[in-house]
């Protein structure tokens, strides 16, 4: 069902078969999308929860100014961050760096089944500042263009695209440091 | 969309009861509509016009009380004047502030003991400090 269909049932009274829909086609793809920002599954899985909360408290005010995908993604992203903003502050006070928890949280996953280079990759990643990291996976692991990554963030082309090149150079750094050494 | 790239992996099974368990949020988070109100503009804007009139208020209060005494009268000008002109006043020299003369035509060639006698006690220095620097 698309997006256009699944407002449609929505709007037509019949909002709990709308909203198994966004579920069914939006659950996976935002998962992982939530995933690659947060990488613990059990936080990713509690987020996820919080997320479609968010969606179906929020949909009566969807007025489809942006596309339905992009603001799913939005509110991923925001919840994410937010996430992150808190785990950042939790750190700062046991006096440790987010990056470096975040890197430890993969290094300990068992359900991380990449290779060297990914795993070194997923470090490189979390190294990031956040923006810069959910402007790279939305980007790297999601594909969306630019354009659409600029409705989700609410930053212009140019500037992602900025975004995307220091983050692009700092991972290559980090790679090239690591297998240097 | 295009399918996405991953390197992390989940539990068996686990979309499938991540889907069962998204899908009973609507019956847990009933969703309240509330009907759109139209707020009249009077109603918006009351809270600026009353801050604004409480400005003006105290605006034109403070003014009638502290303007009315604005300008001094001429007893009062007098005063402020003297008090003006004491401070510029060199005590060495009090005449000095009378007329635009060089303070030099005032200033005595030299100082004798005894003028210097006299500055002290004018100026309030007690006798026995005056005679101690005098035995000095």
């Amino acid at each position: 069902m698309t997006d256009k269909e699944i407002l449609e049932l929505y709007h037509d009274g019949q909002q709990q078969r709308a909203f198994n829909e966004i579920v069914k086609n939006y659950s996976e793809r935002l998962y992982w999308h939530v995933r690659s920002l947060v990488c613990s599954h059990e936080d990713t899985d509690d987020l996820l929860q919080d997320i479609f909360v968010k969606v179906w408290t929020a949909l009566p005010s969807f007025r489809g100014e942006a596309q339905f995908y992009t603001w799913l993604y939005r509110i991923a992203t925001n919840v994410a961050l937010n996430f992150l903003g808190k785990q950042k502050v939790r750190a700062a006070l046991s006096f440790e760096s987010l990056a470096d928890s975040q890197v430890k949280k993969i290094e300990d996953d068992p359900w991380f089944n990449g290779n060297e280079l990914e795993l070194q990759l997923s470090k490189a990643i979390q190294k990031l500042p956040q923006k810069q990291k959910a402007v790279f996976c939305l980007r790297y692991y999601q594909e969306l263009s630019y354009e659409e990554i600029s409705e989700i963030m609410g930053v212009s082309v140019g500037a992602l695209k900025a975004s995307y090149h220091f983050a692009y150079e700092k991972i290559k750094k980090e790679l090239k440091d690591n297998f240097t050494d | 969309m295009k399918e996405i790239k991953n390197t992390f992996n989940v539990p068996e099974g686990y979309f499938d009861q991540l889907q069962k368990r998204l899908e009973a949020i609507p019956s847990q988070h009933p969703v309240v509509q509330t009907p759109a109100v139209t707020v009249p503009l009077w109603t918006r804007v009351r809270p600026y016009v009353a801050l604004a009139a409480c400005m003006m208020m105290a605006f034109f209060v403070g003014n009638f009380f502290l303007g009315r005494n604005h300008l001094p009268t001429e007893a009062e000008q007098v005063m402020q004047d003297y008090y003006y002109m004491a401070d510029l006043i060199p005590a060495t020299n009090p005449y000095a502030i009378y007329d635009d003369a060089p303070m030099e035509l005032y200033a005595p060639e030299s100082s004798s003991e005894e003028d210097v006698v006299e500055y002290l006690l004018s100026s309030g220095t007690s006798v026995d400090y005056i005679a101690y620097l005098l035995n000095q």
